[in-house]
């Protein structure tokens, strides 16, 4: 961890001004891409990601088939322009198969797989600016995808990223943050039950003290941000596709 | 050694596996395990070298086997860390007829979990296998091949990469300017790698959801309580759990890596459970490395005392003195 740069200043704000349990504004977009059967923009602060979902359809390689549930695919791609530098616009990298594994441990996790016996459920995600946090803006955005799908699912999830600066539990980190190499947990919980964990992954070395401290601030976190940023856009997606059907109704 | 259970294998049906997965689950109502270990207990854990040299590691956890060989050479670097050097892991399994193509899969999963674990976490001082900054520097590479899969893998796989990565030992080098010497380890003694700390996993399987948990604690008045989470799951177990949590801990007693993979949600209470049980587990698999470390370095120096007398008896130095002198001897020995 660089010693020179200051994260936190004294007056308790980070580099973006931000406090240390806040996160980023979060705002959703659905049915942006057409021709897929749910789709999701997610923008958190300046990351952008965009997932689609195709299916519950049949599925395409008859040998991967299961007779009793449903299987899924996740692709992940990022774009060249998406970081700092302009990355090679080769679609598969280590860094895209890491988070296109992270997504699929989360999409079975979440989805109710038996309920779609012989089907495949294929997610496309797109990260069109990176800031920090990648991973879990990725599982946010397919996840809403599959909800907007409307694929049978347990719960709404939300993941994050906290991490551990100058002794100050830290959430949401931007790509500032995450290049202090400061130990992080990148962990998924239930929308309505955030202290059900549905993902989690940390690769640093601290005590089970922190460990434990870190999930806790992220449990915490994501209670919030559930009911302020997610909760209103998804009963508003909702309503709308309620009065929608209530219109195809009234037209028969 | 326990018997394989190919033939099993080979003949498993899904009413077979829904029947084995029905046992466990009865076991663990019961609060017992079907091969009848404790909840915290590992299978019986073998460590070994088996090749006279330092590069190879053999790890036995009940049936499954899982060696590690190690390699390394001098290499041109990456032109972004010039003066890091390199390190790569491949996971490699044979196949067999049962193996479907989600195995691939879970090799690969396995090699970026190594990966994570060693070279994210800082195990190998990276810095130190520079030779000549951006011209030379010392590229290891960890083959790790799984000979029998009876479920955990993972942590037989780190284990094997871990105790090979302690034990192998690299060629001593001079550098004089831009020239670079290599002696062979008969000129000089190699040195060992320099490794910060060691990071040992183990696997956990968690029984049931919490919801199923608090249905059958109200449905259930007996005295026995269920089993919750085991550690070292075989396949049985694995196929029967809920979901899995892999954690790795170091001699010291910090967590170098938690995950949660797919399978139902979990509460913190129970990601701190295997925190624990991985803190009282490491201790017992360091110095079982350790003491295999021990062992082979006496079998090595017998070898080689055995090979000197040979080379003495051949060269009929023993018809000529009767006994050789001490300083002769010592100075061989060292």
């Amino acid at each position: 961890m660089s010693e020179k740069k200051e994260y936190i200043n004294p007056a308790g704000l980070r580099l973006d001004g931000r406090r240390p349990q806040e996160s980023r504004r979060m705002t959703l977009e659905f049915g942006k891409v057409l021709g897929c059967d749910g789709c999701c923009t997610v923008m958190s602060g300046l990351a952008t990601v965009c997932a689609s979902v195709y299916g519950p359809r049949e599925v395409t390689n008859r040998l991967e088939s299961k007779y009793n549930e449903c299987i899924i695919t996740c692709e992940v791609a990022i774009a060249a322009f998406a970081g700092e530098k302009r990355r090679a616009p080769q679609r598969r990298s280590k860094l895209s198969e890491e988070m296109s594994a992270a997504v699929l441990e989360v999409a079975r996790s979440v989805v109710l797989l038996s309920q779609y016996p012989n089907s495949q459920i294929h997610i496309c995600v797109e990260v069109l600016r990176q800031d920090g946090s990648d991973k879990a803006a990725c599982i946010n955005a397919a996840c809403l995808a599959l909800v907007d799908a409307c694929v049978a699912m347990r719960d709404i999830v939300y993941a994050q990223t906290v991490g551990l600066i100058h002794a100050v539990d830290v959430v949401d980190l931007t790509t500032e943050e995450m290049r202090s190499q400061c130990p992080t947990i990148c962990i998924a919980v239930k929308g309505h039950d955030p202290s059900s964990i549905v993902w989690m992954e940390s690769n640093c070395r601290v005590t089970s003290e922190v460990v434990s401290r870190l999930v806790t601030v992220a449990q915490k976190s994501s209670e919030g941000v559930f009911a302020a940023a997610l909760r209103g856009p998804l009963e508003e997606h909702a309503a709308a596709i309620l009065k929608l059907q209530g219109n195809l109704g009234n037209g028969d | 050694m326990m018997a394989h259970r190919c033939a099993f294998q080979t003949i498993a049906s899904p009413a077979l596996t829904q029947r084995e997965v029905e046992f466990t689950k009865s076991a663990w109502i019961a609060g017992l395990r079907p091969d009848q270990r404790g909840a915290q207990q590992l299978r019986e854990v073998n460590v070994d070298f088996p090749l006279l040299s330092r590069d190879v590691s053999c790890v036995r956890c009940g049936g499954t086997i899982v060696t590690a060989a190690i390699a390394c050479e001098l290499v041109e670097p990456f032109p972004c860390r010039p003066k890091h050097g390199i390190i790569d892991f491949s996971v490699r399994q044979p196949y067999t007829e049962r193996d479907s193509s989600a195995k691939t899969a879970e090799l690969k999963k396995l090699t970026a979990f190594l990966e994570r674990l060693i070279k994210g976490g800082g195990v190998v001082d990276t810095e130190g296998l520079c030779v000549l900054p951006g011209r030379r520097v010392w590229s290891i590479s960890v083959d790790v091949t799984v000979l029998n899969d009876e479920g955990n893998v993972t942590d037989v796989a780190v284990w094997a990469t871990v105790a090979v990565l302690l034990h192998y030992r690299r060629p001593e080098l001079t550098i004089r300017g831009d020239s670079v010497i290599l002696h062979p380890t008969h000129e000089r003694d190699p040195v060992p790698l320099s490794i910060h700390h060691t990071p040992l996993s183990f696997s956990f399987a968690i029984t049931m959801a919490p919801g199923d948990r608090n249905k059958l604690a109200r449905g259930r008045r007996d005295s026995q309580e269920a089993l919750e989470v085991v550690v070292d799951p075989t396949f049985a177990e694995a196929t029967a759990a809920s979901s899995s949590v892999v954690v790795a801990v170091n001699a010291e007693g910090q967590v170098c890596s938690v995950s949660k993979s797919e399978g139902s949600c979990i509460h913190l209470n129970e990601v701190n459970h295997c925190m624990e049980t991985a803190s009282l587990l490491a201790p017992h698999i360091l110095s079982l490395i350790r003491d295999a470390m021990a062992a082979h370095d006496k079998r090595r120096q017998e070898v080689l005392k055995r090979m000197f007398l040979w080379a003495q008896k051949r060269s009929g130095v023993t018809s000529e003195a009767t006994e050789p002198e001490p300083a002769k001897k010592l100075k061989t020995e060292t």
